[in-house]
């Protein structure tokens, strides 16, 4: 019945036409819904805000005319066309029509329909309320790169994020983190941002058992490493939050060994510096540490000898083969088995030394050349000054 | 005494004379000789021998200064791609479980046509053309 | 000597008997720059000699330009230094036939009788910077790729002919490894044949014509071509060698990534040094003046101003008769402030 009903008003306004245009072409809201992804659907003012758009005369256009909505009413306004499937298809036939039922879920969603609380995001807060942009467009308030600064509009305030117990900081915290770093600087859109952890319309912090799905959806070897190794027990006996327990939420650091530092690291929380698992902890550090050092110099090295004019393009492709070692040994801490660590470490340090060793003679191959260039440069030089010690002879002679 | 000074000079002149020009011959001459074994890299890369490779399963091979990968499908089909990831550059792999190109950084899928299908890689694989002579398995660019 | 001597009987070797034991040198405050023009010529010779080297092992093909030049730097014994050299030596040469044209200039040495010593010198001028230009691209690295795209797209803006211009040089709509066999051939065989015949008259113009000496200055005196000058020459081309196998030794010139016709051009792209105060004359030229395009302006002008100087000789009348007219000078002053002041300016932006 409602489809057949928004399909006479579309009908009829393509047929007849809509006469808002005539006293609001200027309005900056109309001048708004003009850019909009509605604009182009034709899905036009009297759809949410009732009136006659065929009729001329104001009081005739303006009949039962909408002009305000509560929180709930903008939810459930927007929802009425979007969760109707058939009604969707006609527009995009690929657009989800889930929102609604998954912003029920949501912390929004449950505080407002539940406790009445009027301090909720709805659909407006996110996708404004006449610039309706897709999700694809850069200009859009939830383009990836643009998520982040939306949900900080509320969840950076942290006067209104105390009274739920948010401390208001993510968003600063999710700044300094690499995920972010990947997003903003090198231009990553695969990066994790707020709605990929937390979902969009049904957004709601990840349980504590689900936090490690979550990051296993790209880190599926870190997932599955720590699910077989010997912390799984323990961590869900305690209610450990799986990843977040020791990587934090939402200030996930760019990748560095601190964690495992002989002096501070995490494992000291439960482990001491003696027994078996602060033991380990020393090891995966110091063997890491070398590893990294020994990538650095070798990549230094390289660069030199490059620079020098030796070729070193297999070197450098090497490293990289030896750096993804490196990272894989990183990943294998997750494991916590000494035997698996060790075994990547070891393929790394072969190819390293293997690299030094091309690096060196590359070194020599420099020396060797300069050493031809002196030789020349010197019988050059004597050459030179001979010819000039025989000008003079010759000059000397001629006058006598 | 001149004339034997005169004689002297023009003795060392010549002698570094002879030096210069046979430190300048000495190159040119090792330059002309030719180099055992190694001819000029063309276009294409030899990535193995046919055998090599048990049906659904791949390897790495270089190509020029990158990675690539030679997959033997469960068809028999010999395919080839870039081996760098789309994503951030990690080397991918072959998971002959599900028949995907699959990168180990952050979980990347690709199919059995180089086309990235989840995960965080943003563009397919780079394909390139197999040539297979005699039972050399040649790798080169797409031409055209 | 007698094998001369045999040669004597059969051959008219005046000529060269005359230049042996008459050809003199003056001595004078600015003989100096006499030696420049036998430096451009040494390091053309450097350049004939290296460049058959490079020819043994070069493959002008797109496909395999680029690997051929990888092989000679990686893989061929004192490969590098070959090409390193020829790389050099073509920028000193230029360098070389750059101060050369200006002390000719300035001294006058193209009045009356040497106007063709001066035109033929010219078309050398032209002939170097051609052989600059193709054998820039036959790396077939980025750089070149793009610096020959922007270079031929140049002649794009001569109108009627600019666009057919534009397709013989490129040997198609775009720079494509069919520009490269074309630039190859070019640079061994045509550019190399043209500026022999046209190096053969120059050198003979000035063995018959004798050195010019600048108006108005004071000769100390003549000395004797052989061996005085001659063993200055020497020890001058012995010196610029050495200098040579010091800059291609230290800094071995890059091989660069291979051209990739189908990627973006890189930020910043910029042509070799002696093309690069004409590339920011023209990037400064607003976009249109009185309705023809700004760049086009900006050739026309050029052009006319590379004719006026190959013309210079008929156009001074006073130093026909021996005569300092200082506007030329000044013009040339004015003219290589501009040139090194563009250059810079190219190179920091």
């Amino acid at each position: 019945m409602k489809n057949i009903f928004l399909i006479i008003i579309s009908l009829s306004l393509y047929t007849f036409g809509s006469n808002c245009i005539n006293c609001h072409k200027n309005d900056k809201y109309y001048m708004e819904w003009q850019e909009s992804a509605h604009f182009n659907s034709n899905i036009e003012c009297s759809i949410c805000h009732n009136g006659k758009p065929v009729e001329e005369s104001k009081e005739k256009a303006h009949l039962n005319l909408k002009k305000f909505f509560t929180k709930k009413e903008i939810v459930l306004l927007c929802g009425k066309c979007h969760e109707d499937k058939n009604f969707i298809k006609k527009f995009n036939p690929n657009l989800k029509t889930d929102q609604l039922s998954s912003y029920k879920t949501s912390k929004h969603g449950i505080s407002l329909f539940e406790k009445n609380d009027e301090n909720v995001a709805t659909c407006i807060d996110c996708h404004n309320s006449h610039k309706v942009l897709k999700v694809s467009n850069p200009l859009s308030p939830v383009y990836p790169l643009k998520i982040v600064d939306t949900c900080a509009k509320c969840h950076s305030n942290k006067e209104l994020m105390e009274k739920y117990k948010i401390s208001g900081n993510e968003l600063e915290d999710y700044k300094k983190s690499v995920h972010y770093d990947l997003l903003i600087n090198k231009n990553d859109l695969s990066a994790p941002t707020c709605k990929d952890c937390h979902g969009s319309h049904g957004a709601i912090p990840p349980g504590v058992s689900s936090i490690r799905f979550v990051c296993g959806r790209c880190h599926i070897l870190n997932q599955e490493m720590f699910e077989q190794s010997l912390h799984k027990k323990p961590w869900e006996e305690n209610g450990f939050k799986y990843c977040e327990e020791c990587h934090g939420n939402h200030l996930i650091e760019k990748p560095n060994d601190e964690l495992l530092n002989p002096e501070n690291g995490l494992c000291l929380s439960c482990h001491t510096k003696d027994d078996a698992g602060g033991k380990l902890m020393v090891h995966f550090y110091n063997e890491l540490k070398k590893m990294e050092n020994f990538l650095d110099e070798n990549n230094i090295r390289a660069k030199k000898a490059e620079d020098g004019g030796i070729f070193m393009e297999e070197t450098f492709i090497n490293l990289q083969e030896a750096k993804a070692k490196f990272t894989k040994g990183r990943t294998m801490i997750h494991t916590f088995s000494k035997e698996k660590f060790d075994d990547i470490l070891k393929e790394g340090f072969e190819i390293l030394e293997k690299e030094k060793k091309i690096i060196e003679e590359g070194f020599k191959e420099i020396s060797k050349r300069r050493k031809g260039l002196a030789i020349f440069s010197i019988f050059a030089f004597l050459l030179a000054i001979l010819i000039l010690l025989k000008l003079r002879d010759i000059e000397r002679k001629k006058n006598g | 005494m001149e004339f034997t000074r005169r004689k002297f000079l023009n003795l060392l002149l010549g002698i570094t004379g002879i030096g210069t020009l046979s430190s300048m011959l000495y190159p040119l001459f090792k330059y002309i000789t030719p180099v055992k074994g190694e001819e000029v890299l063309s276009g294409s890369v030899s990535a193995g021998k046919v055998g090599e490779l048990k049906p659904n399963s791949a390897k790495i091979f270089k190509f020029g200064a990158k990675p690539g990968i030679l997959i033997l499908t469960q068809s028999g089909e010999y395919k080839a791609f870039s081996a760098t990831c789309t994503h951030l550059n990690c080397i991918v792999q072959y998971k002959e479980d599900i028949q995907h190109i699959w990168c180990a950084c952050h979980n990347g899928h690709y199919d059995l046509n180089g086309r990235n299908i989840s995960g965080p890689p943003p563009k397919p694989l780079e394909e390139f053309e197999v040539m297979l002579t005699g039972d050399e398995i040649f790798i080169r660019r797409r031409q055209g | 000597m007698k094998i001369f001597d045999w040669l004597k009987e059969r051959y008219d070797l005046d000529f060269f008997i005359h230049i042996f034991k008459e050809k003199e040198v003056p001595k004078h405050k600015f003989t100096f720059f006499y030696f420049f023009g036998g430096m451009a010529l040494f390091f053309f010779i450097i350049q004939i000699i290296s460049g058959i080297f490079l020819l043994l092992y070069y493959q002008g093909s797109a496909e395999k330009a680029y690997e051929s030049v990888k092989y000679i730097v990686t893989k061929v014994p004192y490969g590098w230094l070959v090409r390193s050299i020829h790389s050099w030596s073509a920028n000193l040469m230029i360098l070389c036939i750059f101060i050369h044209m200006f002390s000719t200039y300035f001294l006058k040495a193209y009045r009356k009788p040497r106007e063709l010593t001066w035109i033929t010198g010219f078309i050398l001028l032209s002939l170097s910077l051609a052989f600059g230009f193709t054998g820039y691209l036959l790396p077939w690295n980025k750089l070149a790729f793009f610096a020959t795209r922007v270079g031929t797209d140049m002649l794009n803006k001569i109108p009627l002919i600019g666009n057919w211009l534009s397709s013989i040089a490129r040997g198609g709509e775009d720079v494509t490894g069919a520009t490269l066999t074309r630039f190859f051939g070019i640079h061994v065989t045509v550019l190399p044949l043209i500026a022999l015949g046209f190096l053969a008259l120059h050198l003979y113009f000035i063995q018959v014509q004798g050195m010019s000496t600048p108006i108005k200055v004071k000769i100390k005196e003549n000395m004797p071509f052989f061996p005085n000058f001659f063993l200055r020459d020497l020890f001058v081309w012995i010196l610029s060698l050495a200098i040579l196998a010091a800059v291609a030794s230290l800094f071995p010139w890059e091989l660069g990534e291979k051209a990739d016709p189908f990627a973006p051009a890189p930020a910043g792209i910029k042509p070799e040094w002696y093309f690069l105060f004409t590339f920011q004359t023209l990037k400064l030229f607003p976009p249109h003046i009185v309705g023809f395009e700004g760049e086009l302006v900006g050739i026309i002008l050029f052009a006319i101003a590379g004719f006026l100087v190959f013309l210079v000789p008929f156009l001074d009348k006073k130093a026909q008769k021996d005569e300092i007219d200082k506007k030329f000078a000044i013009f040339g002053i004015l003219a290589l402030i501009y040139i090194i002041l563009m250059t810079i300016y190219a190179w920091l932006d």
